[in-house]
């Protein structure tokens, strides 16, 4: 009964000296934790993109706008390749002939140019 | 700012480059011409012409057609091939392609086109003992 009354003396005694020590020790340890789990999980959480903060949003901006321009230069400077079928700009038959017959097939888009009793040089 | 400009410089060159590299990628870089010749016979042929035998069946009163000689020169064009006793002049880029066909020193045909990849033009009705004989540009 001694033995009981004597350690739970010591405990309390024990406990009221190291409260306010073990207290900041653990606000510390606890306030050291969030800090490093807050760096890690920012680290973790843009792994792929570490670069992406080295580009400003302007020049990232400029970019798309040059993007587009390009893309539309390209396909203006492409011009007639890009239509459906092939375009006959100008046609001169210099040699005798009877006529000319211009068709288009429709499946293939490919363009006939026909010339009808076109001078034979070899007669 | 001029760390700036030298990223933004950078952007743009590599995009352009990037842009130019696919459309390039699809433009015509080569043109095929052939010289073709078209008769009607009782058995329909159009061995090694498969690219464009459709076309010409479905469009000529022919069934029945022959290489007779084929070319290629890269694009844009600046050259003259012999086909056959013809004379094939071109030159200019795809989209504004000028073709001169001659035959001896006499000029047949003026004509400037613009070429879709892989999609035929035809020019046809030159004279031969029995059919005609054609040319056949494709853009590739």
């Amino acid at each position: 009964m001694n033995d009981k009354k004597k350690s739970a003396a010591a405990f309390n005694a024990l406990g009221q000296a190291s409260s306010p020590q073990s207290n900041r020790e653990s606000d510390e340890f606890w306030s050291d934790f969030r800090a490093h789990a807050r760096y890690r999980v920012q680290e973790e959480s843009l792994p792929s993109l570490s670069w992406f903060p080295i580009i400003p949003r302007r020049v990232l901006a400029m970019a798309s706008m040059a993007l587009l321009l390009s893309i539309v230069g390209v396909v203006s400077l492409r011009g007639p390749s890009m239509d459906v079928s092939n375009q006959i700009n100008s046609l001169e038959v210099v040699a005798s002939h009877g006529g000319v017959l211009i068709m288009e097939d429709e499946s293939s888009h490919g363009t006939i140019v026909w010339i009808m009793d076109l001078e034979n040089n070899d007669a | 700012m001029n760390n700036y400009r030298y990223q933004f410089s950078l952007c743009v060159v590599a995009i352009f480059l990037l842009a130019a590299g696919v459309f390039s990628a699809q433009a015509g870089q080569t043109l095929s011409v052939r010289l073709i010749h078209a008769t009607q016979q009782q058995q329909a042929s159009s061995s090694g012409l498969s690219d464009v035998a459709g076309v010409l069946q479905r469009s000529l009163p022919y069934n029945h057609f022959s290489l007779k000689g084929s070319t290629s020169m890269r694009l844009p064009a600046g050259e003259t091939r012999s086909l056959g006793g013809y004379s094939v002049q071109c030159s200019g880029a795809q989209g504004q392609l000028k073709i001169q066909v001659r035959r001896g020193n006499k000029a047949l045909i003026n004509t400037t086109v613009a070429l879709r990849d892989k999609t035929p033009l035809v020019l046809g009705g030159l004279p031969a003992s029995t059919g005609k004989l054609l040319l056949v540009f494709v853009a590739r």
